[in-house]
């Protein structure tokens, strides 16, 4: 089983995870007039976006670079879509672990209040990461719609990311703060069931005949 | 040694004549080691298993015999061997096909025997 | 002594039938060539041959180990392809270093060293994405990966396309040199002949999908001749006989002959028999009528 470079792959998009969310905190800093605290207290918050970013893209990517490319030079069927799968889990268990420590060493309140969500956000993240799967499988069975559908994505996040960066200073009711958890974590958790279907079906039926092209 | 092999004839024919004619010229000496399968190989960009061909044949011909574990030498009297065979080979096959030609020609056996000891200065 | 199998390989696509109930034995230690022309199906049957693909019907063993799926037999080979990138292709983006990196992790007898000095000899430009670089260097990016995996059995698609002369025989050497240091068995499918008829023991010729020889490259030249003369003399003579691509002009008749095992052309002063090129003789066998 060689499953090593998806490992590794998985370890290169938390360290843009990383990056990005850096960025984000560094545009904070600038934009807060250069007070720090503020942006720093959202760091983790940030790194859980910037995953969930990196889940979608990397996710559809693969199933149209990464997959013919290993297929290519000998991989088995089955380690491309095991190595997947542990791609995206390396992804979201190393961000959301980093995010916890964060949480744990930062002052203030919105790492505290996030730790309750850490959860949900591992959920969140795989499901993204799966949504990126299905529409990579979408893309390599009607390339065109494939096209399309990555246009929409992207949109679809430079608008949120512009959105998380507003929602930093956003504070929310105490109510909807604690009734938050437990409903995020099973909702987010009953759609990643469904891609997460979706996307074992497509690697049942579709990637053993599927033909490699370079 | 290197010189471009052509398409006309067999590959190992033509290694074999390459080893003969360097045998010929003094290029190679009796009781010498010949190139080995795989130096010819990747001399002349061919298939190591041709160039064993064209080896073998000069050791069916006494032309080159083998020492175990060192490779192939020149079998003393080589050169001669390969001059009587290539004598042979020009009275059999060579002046057979001229003889052919000139009859084919019109050419008689007098006007041959005549352009042969004419002492035709530029031949 | 290891041996590839394939046997009864059929692969159709929605609206054609790429290859037609293939049959073949690879033997390790040996350079083959697989040659016809383009759309023959060559690329289909390497990519078969290397559980790359599915094929529609037939099996294809390593030792008697089915290849498909299979971990240990796949470490032992390697079809580095074409790499035909076209704009929109997802590969496109990916850069050579990223591709030559995979590579390595993937083949676990990878020679790093080798992969260098190819890199060097062929002036590969690793940070460039595949998508940008020309034809020639993807060539060379093949024939790097193809090399330097060291695999036991290793397929080359096209590796010589976009080459140009001068590279194409530095590749034919280099893979002479690999060749009698290690004894890989390698199958190289091309349609640029000419260098290459001397490097292949064997050759494997396909035509519409379907294989139609398969035999030692200097055995089969020796049977192949053209013969040349009056048309009623060629016919008298080349009676019979399996005849390829004829050509008449005004009494003058050629047709090139590939005389069955045991067959051999009757002796005749009346017309002329040349021996034939592997490159003649694939024109012979697999050219159109109309084409010639």
């Amino acid at each position: 089983m060689k499953l090593k470079t998806w490992f590794q792959l998985g370890l290169g998009l938390i360290g843009w995870s990383l990056l990005c969310a850096m960025i984000f905190v560094v545009v904070g800093f600038i934009g807060e007039g250069f007070e720090l605290l503020g942006p720093l207290s959202c760091l983790p918050m940030y790194i859980l976006f910037c995953a969930a970013i990196f889940a979608v893209l990397m996710s559809m990517t693969t199933y149209l670079s990464y997959l013919p490319l290993y297929l290519s030079l000998g991989s088995t069927r089955k380690e491309t879509w095991l190595g997947l799968h542990l791609m995206q889990l390396v992804l979201a268990a190393g961000c959301t672990a980093i995010a916890a420590l964060l949480c744990l060493i930062l002052p203030g309140d919105p790492p505290r209040d996030l730790i309750s969500l850490l959860p949900a956000a591992l959920l969140a993240i795989l499901a993204f990461a799966k949504l990126g799967s299905a529409a990579g499988c979408i893309a390599l069975l009607f390339p065109k719609v494939g096209r399309a559908l990555s246009v929409v994505l992207c949109m679809v996040f430079s608008g949120a990311a512009g959105f998380v960066g507003a929602s930093a200073t956003m504070s929310f009711p105490d109510s909807f703060r604690l009734s938050l958890p437990g409903r995020a974590t099973l909702i987010v958790g009953a759609v990643l069931a469904a891609l997460l279907l979706v996307e074992l079906l497509f690697q049942r039926r579709a990637l053993p005949r599927y033909e490699v092209r370079l | 040694m290197k010189e471009l092999l052509n398409e006309e004839k067999s590959i190992y024919l033509q290694i074999c004549d390459r080893i003969e004619t360097d045998i010929l010229r003094g290029v190679l000496l009796e009781g010498e080691r010949v190139p080995s399968t795989n130096e010819l190989a990747r001399l002349y960009t061919i298939n190591p298993a041709t160039a064993a061909k064209g080896l073998g044949i000069l050791v069916d011909r006494g032309i080159l015999y083998k020492k175990r574990g060192l490779g192939m030498f020149v079998a003393d009297g080589a050169a001669e061997a390969i001059r009587l065979r290539r004598k042979q080979e020009f009275m059999e096959v060579k002046l057979r096909e001229l003889l052919v030609e000139a009859s084919s020609l019109g050419i008689t056996t007098g006007e041959l025997i005549a352009m042969l000891t004419g002492g035709d200065e530029d031949v | 002594m290891s041996e590839l199998v394939c046997k009864g390989i059929t692969k159709r696509y929605k609206d054609k039938e790429a290859l037609r109930d293939v049959n073949l034995t690879l033997e390790s230690g040996k350079i083959y060539g697989l040659i016809g022309r383009n759309g023959a199906g060559k690329t289909t049957l390497l990519s078969i041959l290397t559980a790359q693909n599915p094929a529609t019907a037939g099996t294809v063993t390593l030792d008697g180990e089915p290849v498909w799926e299979n971990r240990h037999a796949l470490d032992q080979l390697c079809f580095s392809r074409e790499l035909n990138i076209a704009g929109n292709s997802g590969v496109a983006g990916i850069k050579i270093k990223e591709y030559l990196k995979a590579a390595s992790l993937y083949y676990p007898k990878w020679d790093q060293n080798l992969a260098d000095r190819l890199i060097k000899a062929f002036k590969i430009e690793p940070k460039k994405a595949m998508g940008k670089v020309n034809k020639g260097m993807l060539s060379a990016v093949t024939i790097t990966v193809a090399l330097a995996s060291k695999a036991a059995f290793t397929f080359l698609d096209e590796p010589v396309a976009g080459l140009d002369v001068i590279a194409r025989e530095f590749f034919y050497k280099t893979l002479v040199e690999e060749y009698t240091e290690t004894g890989r068995t390698f199958v190289i499918s091309t349609h640029i002949i000419e260098e290459a008829a001397a490097v292949f023991e064997e050759v494997i010729i396909l035509k519409d999908g379907a294989l139609i020889c398969m035999e030692n490259t200097e055995a089969l030249l020796e049977r192949a001749v053209r013969v040349n003369g009056l048309a009623a003399d060629v016919d008298a003579v080349t009676a019979g006989l399996a005849c390829h691509h004829s050509e008449q002009i005004g009494r003058s008749k050629t047709v090139t002959v590939l005389p069955r095992e045991g067959e051999t052309l009757p002796d005749s002063r009346d017309v002329t028999v040349q021996p034939v090129s592997l490159q003649q003789l694939f024109v012979a066998l697999c050219g159109e009528e109309g084409m010639g």
